[in-house]
C-alpha cells in the first residue's frame, strides 16, 4: 500500500528543510565574512598549519576561499540553483575531510594520536593508536568517494558518524578548559585534532555544524549530478510507484 | 561500507613510511600512572608505591620512566645556580606556545613536543651541553613535562642523572610567588619580581 504524508507533515519538512537551509547559508556568510574581517587565523592556517609554502597559491587560497564561501551563503539563502550547489557541497565536504585528513595523517601523526590521547577516550594504547592511525585516512577515504559521487549517501553517513561524537567531545573538552582557565566559552582556544591547529572553540563548533549540515543534505539524496556511482548498490525501485501485477486466478 | 573504509585506512597506514605503530604503546606514562599497575611491574617497590600522597604517587611513576623529581626547593637551587648564566642548568618548558608566551619561567627554553621540529634547534644543543635539565609543565595532572623529558632524553642519550621533571610545574612556581618571564626566552619581561625573594638575581636575566 502506497503511503503518502499528509499535506501537513509534508509542510513541515519543507519548512525544516528551507530553515536548514538558510541556516547553513547564513553559517557560511559568517565563515566567509570572519575570514575576511579577521584573516589572521585563516593566513596562519594556510601558511603555517597546512605548510603551503609557496606564495601564490596561499594568497589564492586566503583571496579566494573566503569570497567562495560567501557566495555560496548567498547562493544557498537565495535558493537559487539547487542541484548545483548539492554538487558544490559534496565537493566541499570532500575537499575538508580530504586535506584534513592528510594533514593529519602526514607527516607526523604522532601528533594526531596525542591530540585523540587528550579526550581520554579509551585506555588501551593498541586501541588509542588504532584510532590515530586509521580514522585520518578513513576521513579521506570519505572524501575521495565523495569527491568522486561513489556511494555518496554512505559516505555522508560516515561524516555524520564522525563529526556528531568528535564535537561532542570537542564541546566537552571545551568546557572543562573553560572552568579550569576560568575564560569565557568561546575564548577557549585549543588544537581539538581537527588538522587545522589551535582554534577558537566557538569557531570550531559552528564549522562542525557546516560540515553535519552539508553531510544531512547528502544523506537526503542531494548532489547526484557528476556522480560516478551515486549509490553502490542498485536502487530498488518503490513497489508501490509500480503498477499492480495482474493477479491470476486459478481457473 | 565502514568495513572495507577501516581496513583501506589500515592499509594506507601500514604503507605510509610514517604510519604509525599500532602495537608500540607511545605513552608508556600512562600505564605506570596508577600505582597498582606500578607495584604489579615491579613488587619490591609496593611499599614505596602505595601511597596517599600524589607527590609521593608522581615519584614513583617518574622513577618508573627513569627519571626524577624536582621539587620546589631544588627547582629553586636549580634556578639560583650560577652555572644556569652559561646554560650549564636549564629549564624546559614543555606547554604549547600559548602558555609559554602568557609566563614561563626566567630563562626556560619552549619545547612543545607536538610540534617537536619547530624548537629542536634550540634545544638540542642546549640540552647536550647543559649538565642539569628540569622539565616543567603546568603540573598537577600534566604530563607533558614527564613525555617531553622522556623524548628528548631518549633521541639524544641524555644520561638520566642530568634530567628532573618540576612536579609542581608552572602553577606552583608562581603561587610562590616566584617572577616569570612574559613573551619570548629572555624578553626581559619579568612579572612577580618584587614579591620574590630573588628578584635581584632575576633582574641579571634581562
Amino acid at each position: 500500500m502506497k503511503v503518502t504524508p499528509s499535506t501537513g507533515k509534508r509542510r513541515s519538512l519543507d519548512l525544516a528543510a528551507l530553515l536548514a537551509r538558510w541556516l547553513l547559508g547564513g553559517l557560511f556568510l559568517y565563515l566567509g565574512l570572519s575570514k575576511v574581517l579577521h584573516p589572521a587565523e585563516f593566513v596562519k592556517l594556510v601558511r603555517e598549519e597546512l605548510a603551503i609554502a609557496n606564495p601564490f597559491l596561499s594568497s589564492l587560497i586566503i583571496t579566494a576561499v573566503p569570497c567562495l564561501e560567501v557566495l555560496y551563503g548567498l547562493v544557498l539563502l537565495t535558493g537559487i540553483a539547487r542541484n548545483a550547489a548539492a554538487v558544490v557541497a559534496r565537493w566541499w565536504l570532500a575537499g575538508v575531510f580530504i586535506v584534513m585528513g592528510l594533514h593529519k595523517a602526514l607527516p607526523h601523526p604522532q601528533v594526531f594520536l596525542g591530540l585523540v590521547r587528550q579526550y581520554h577516550l579509551v585506555t588501551s594504547p593498541i586501541l588509542l593508536n588504532s584510532i590515530g592511525a586509521a580514522l585520518p585516512w578513513f576521513e579521506v577515504f570519505c572524501g575521495l568517494l565523495l569527491l568522486a559521487g561513489v556511494a555518496v549517501r554512505g559516505a555522508a553517513l560516515n561524516s555524520v558518524v564522525m563529526l556528531v561524537p568528535f564535537t561532542f567531545v570537542v564541546l566537552k573538552e571545551a568546557l572543562r578548559l573553560a572552568a579550569v582557565k576560568g575564560i569565557p566559552f568561546c575564548a577557549v582556544r585549543f588544537d581539538c585534532g581537527c588538522g587545522a591547529g589551535k582554534v577558537f572553540i566557538c569557531h570550531k563548533l559552528v564549522e562542525n555544524t557546516v560540515l553535519l549540515l552539508l553531510s544531512v543534505w547528502l544523506l537526503t539524496g542531494r548532489g547526484r549530478p557528476l556522480c560516478l556511482r551515486f549509490s553502490l548498490f542498485r536502487e530498488k525501485r518503490v513497489v508501490s510507484d509500480l503498477p499492480a501485477p495482474v493477479q491470476l486466478s486459478a481457473s | 561500507m565502514a568495513v572495507i573504509g577501516a581496513a583501506l585506512a589500515f592499509a594506507a597506514n601500514g604503507l605510509s613510511p610514517h604510519g604509525l605503530e599500532l602495537t608500540i604503546d607511545h605513552y608508556p606514562g600512562d600505564r605506570v600512572a596508577s600505582p597498582t599497575k606500578a607495584a604489579a611491574t615491579n613488587l619490591t617497590n609496593v611499599a614505596a608505591t602505595i601511597t596517599n600522597s600524589p607527590l609521593e604517587l608522581l615519584a614513583a611513576r617518574l622513577r618508573a620512566n627513569g627519571l626524577q623529581l624536582a621539587e620546589s626547593n631544588q627547582v629553586a637551587q636549580f634556578f639560583h645556580d650560577p652555572r644556569r648564566e652559561q646554560d650549564g642548568v636549564i629549564f624546559i618548558d614543555a606547554r604549547d606556545e600559548e602558555h609559554y608566551r602568557a609566563g614561563h619561567i626566567p630563562g626556560a627554553y619552549h619545547f612543545d613536543r607536538f610540534h617537536a621540529e619547530n624548537y629542536l634547534t634550540n634545544v638540542v644543543p642546549v640540552c647536550l651541553a647543559a649538565q642539569d635539565i628540569v622539565f616543567y609543565c603546568n603540573g598537577g595532572e600534566c604530563d607533558d613535562s614527564e613525555h617531553a623529558a622522556i623524548m628528548l632524553r631518549d633521541s639524544l642519550g641524555i644520561p638520566k642523572e642530568k634530567v628532573f621533571v618540576y612536579g609542581g610545574g608552572f602553577t606552583e612556581w608562581t603561587n610562590n610567588g616566584l617572577p616569570y618571564e612574559l613573551g619570548q626566552r629572555n624578553s626581559g619581561d619579568l612579572t612577580n619580581v618584587v614579591k620574590s625573594a630573588v628578584s635581584g638575581k632575576v633582574e641579571g636575566l634581562k
